[in-house]
């Protein structure tokens, strides 16, 4: 054990280090892959197509977890590979990386050059940061040329999203989600005591006295860490998350109405006032005073009957657990409130593009094969449904009006999970599941209304110019911050002065200059705000 | 009278001593029960309930659903104890004659590669190399991935080393003058009076190949040579995947028993190396006494 987390100490200090030493070597064989790759395809794209003469094996890195059902596994494959062996000559193979590690075990690919020729890519893995040091290929101009069907779909504005430093690194998938953050609670316990809907944070404190009142067996709410009740805060805001951190802390928000002033979260006037709030609903025991240590995540407390209500879902999640809940637990009811629909001031805008995109790793062999593969994907609707849902009859079946029934299944083993299907998402070929809440598209497009473009999209902040004094303030949020914002201090306006002082000490002015000097960069770069 | 009174001081701590290490007994197996019995739990009664030592449902479905393969699973068990068995025997041959001839007074520059030796315990390459050095040998979904790089630790090394140190010189001069060669007197003569050590270090290290799914996780892509470890560990972050999946994707609203699961593979993993503890026992209380009756 001791062992190992020296080697992980070892590990985080050198991996910078060779990530660099890897990145400066890049340049020159990302330059002379790709013009190889052209020069090849220059001679063939004379000819009309692109050369699929000779057989590849094309090689993808997966962040999923490796399937169970082996059987189910390998016929998926045999068909999958079968058609590409018909349609691109190419076969393929996933290795795939799991769980807690994933981001181990991605950093030392990446690190390590090995060659991937599809390889996930998202902001949620530091998306900019690998692409920055060259751990990427250069996709810019491969893209239109080996995958110009998929390179006309993607929308201009998502494309320029996917940008680091001018370059497609990742491409996107075609399928766009709105939203953000939900509350989500019972409604059946609401009507059964009476209370008024839910329209502000009042109305919400009400609830939660009355399960704390009436439901013995219920913890009002059991989100885990106090990162629910920091969320809490910025969805009761109009307020942008500059860095999220783990969960949803983040130390710098932007106001919408005035883009470029880069504040500290706990200097905006409503903070403190949310805080009071927060230890009054903590001093009457609407959530564990063991909150700070739990990884219980809430919105599963919430389907499983162990808590009235969490803070803690995004929109697009919600869609199923309407039926979720009238298919185990009949009778309740659930419900949600989006603070952000009812706050004119905030702004609802799409999830990024770079959430889930595929590249490819900055040596592969095959980047063109693996482009058209992107590009047939996006094309061929019978092979999406087979890589996006798996076998029909087996890891789903059809209903007569054509929608995804994934219910007779066992779902521990029988789910789809052998190929990552996320990053080729595709809204015109993707098919609602059967058990999708029916009024589901009714409150998407409320959201969807209300959604403006990203300010932030695309943006990704560089924290080397403010290492030292970034990870002191991000100690002092987890000592000073976390606790006040769970509720759990017995003075707010001393913690509340303790943290800022504390955050002050560890250089809280320095980042958020440099925060701001980058979000204006980014603003005068591309032209917003 | 005095026999009777000692005799009933005796008897009074022979009751205080049952009873105090009764109570230490429970204490240490009753997390174990605990974790048996969780995994016997319903999984909905976990999340609603938290553990308790007598279930209000049983249920086997965390079982069940581990065992939806058993052929994956016993093919683990059986990478598993390939490469603990392999790995151990490897291990400490290499290691105990490493010890046996830095102790012995000849070698040159004994010193000298002592210190080698425990310099490689002060610095590392680090991840990033070792990964590259790994695959770079052609190690990747070699079950060589799994056994080499903790065959060797040389802070074992130096324990067998001191350990043997001790032994009597005079045993191995005299086997000498009897005409045994090194390697003879190392085998019947070394070997033999090393087993405290040897039972000692040999335990570690099947420890450690046994509970060891990160070298798996790294550089085993080839999901039929998963240790048991991966294996359960991938089990339970699958099924935590599907489960929080949501909206995403076609499969919605799926349970899997998670925690129950959490449980099941606690007890599917140290069964096994469970069992070794009563066999190695003997060997640890003769390291004890082989020291005390010395002088």
């Amino acid at each position: 054990m001791k062992k190992r987390l020296l080697a992980t100490a070892l590990a985080s200090a050198t991996l910078f280090s060779t990530m660099t030493a890897c990145g400066a070597k890049a340049p020159a064989s990302a330059a002379a892959q790709p013009s190889e790759g052209s020069t090849s395809s220059s001679g063939a794209a004379d000819a009309g197509a692109p050369d699929t003469s000779e057989f590849v094996e094309l090689k993808m890195f997966a962040i999923a977890n490796a399937p169970s059902n082996q059987e189910w596994y390998k016929e998926f494959y045999e068909k999958v590979n079968a058609i590409l062996k018909e349609k691109l000559n190419c076969s393929i193979t996933v290795d795939y990386a799991s769980g807690n590690d994933s981001k181990n075990n991605y950093s030392l690919v990446l690190a390590s050059g090995e060659k991937y020729d599809l390889i996930h890519a998202g902001n949620w893995f530091g998306y900019a940061e690998p692409a920055n040091k060259g751990a990427y290929m250069d996709l810019t101009e491969l893209l239109p040329q080996y995958a110009p069907d998929l390179y006309a779909k993607i929308p201009q504005d998502r494309l320029e999203e996917c940008k680091v430093n001018g370059k497609i690194f990742g491409i996107p998938n075609l399928y766009t989600s709105y939203g953000g953050g939900v509350i989500i609670y019972r409604e059946d316990l609401r009507k059964k005591y009476d209370l008024p809907e839910f329209t502000d944070w009042d109305s919400i404190g009400n609830y939660l006295q009355a399960i704390k009142d009436n439901e013995p067996t219920l913890i009002p709410c059991d989100d885990f860490s106090a990162g629910c009740y920091g969320n809490a805060f910025i969805k009761s805001t109009p307020y942008y998350g500059i860095d999220y951190q783990q969960e949803s802390h983040c130390n710098f928000v932007l106001d919408p109405a005035d883009p470029r002033k880069v504040q500290f979260v706990a200097d905006v006037p409503e903070y403190k006032d949310f805080m009071y709030r927060m230890k009054d609903w903590a001093d009457k025991g609407y959530w564990p005073s063991s909150c700070l240590a739990s990884t219980e995540w809430g919105v599963n407390s919430v389907v499983n009957g162990k808590a009235a209500l969490s803070f803690n879902e995004i929109w697009p999640a919600y869609d199923w657990h309407p039926d979720y809940i009238e298919k185990e637990h009949p009778g309740w009811e659930i419900e949600f409130f989006a603070p952000n629909l009812t706050n004119e001031k905030s702004v609802i805008y799409p999830r990024s593009a770079t959430t889930d995109m595929f590249a490819v790793t900055r040596n592969a062999e095959h980047a063109d094969r693996a482009l058209m593969l992107l590009n047939l994907i996006s094309t061929d609707q019978d092979l999406y449904r087979l890589l996006r849902y798996g076998l029909e009859g087996k890891n789903y079946e059809l209903t007569a009006d054509g929608k995804i029934d994934t219910s007779g299944i066992d779902a521990a083993t029988e789910t789809f999970n052998y190929f990552p299907s996320n990053p080729i998402k595709n809204d015109a070929f993707d098919l609602i599941p059967a058990d999708r809440w029916d009024e589901w598209d009714e409150h998407n497009d409320v959201f969807k209304d209300r959604a403006k473009p990203n300010l932030l999209a695309g943006f990704a902040l560089d924290t080397s110019k403010m290492e030292a004094a970034y990870t002191a303030l991000n100690q002092v949020r987890i000592e000073y911050g976390l606790p006040m914002e769970a509720g759990l201090v017995d003075d707010v306006d001393k913690a509340y002065d303790e943290f800022i002082k504390r955050s002050n000490d560890a250089g809280m002015e320095e980042c958020r200059q440099e925060v701001e000097r980058q979000i204006n960069e980014f603003f005068d770069a591309n032209g917003r705000a | 009278m005095k026999s009777v009174e000692r005799h009933g001081t005796k008897l009074a701590f022979n009751i205080f001593a049952y009873f105090f290490l009764t109570l230490v007994a429970i204490a240490c197996t009753l997390p174990f029960v605990m974790v048996v019995t969780g995994s016997f739990t319903e999984n909905s009664d976990i999340i609603r309930y938290g553990y308790s030592l007598l279930p209000r449902h049983w249920s086997m479905e965390a079982y069940r659903s581990i065992f939806r393969f058993p052929e994956a699973i016993v093919r683990s068990y059986g990478v598993s104890i390939l490469v603990t068995v392999v790995g151990t025997v490897l291990g400490l041959l290499i290691m105990t004659m490493c010890g046996y001839a830095l102790q012995r007074r000849e070698l040159r520059y004994s010193n000298g590669i002592t210190f080698f030796i425990y310099f490689t315990t002060l610095f590392s390459g680090g991840m990033v190399p070792w990964y590259m050095l790994i695959t770079g040998m052609g190690m990747k979904d070699s079950l060589w991935s799994l056994i080499l790089p903790s065959l060797c630790s040389s802070f074992y090394i130096l324990l067998t080393r001191n350990f043997m140190r001790q032994l009597p010189q005079s045993l191995v001069e005299s086997a000498k003058i009897d005409g045994a060669g090194d390697f003879k007197i190392f085998w019947s003569i070394v070997i033999p009076l090393s087993t405290p050590v040897i039972a000692t270090i040999g335990l570690f290290l099947g420890l450690g190949y046994w509970n060891n799914w990160y070298n798996a996780s790294l550089f085993i892509k080839d999901v039929t040579k998963w240790p048991l470890q991966y294996r359960l560990y991938s089990i339970l972050s699958e099924q935590m995947a599907i489960v929080s999946m949501g909206a995403e994707n076609a499969a919605s609203g799926a349970s899997a028993p998670t925690e129950a699961v959490k449980l099941a593979n606690a007890v599917l993993s140290t069964g096994p190396i469970l069992l070794l503890y009563p066999f190695l026992q003997r060997y640890f209380v003769q390291g004890i006494t082989i020291g005390a009756v010395k002088g």
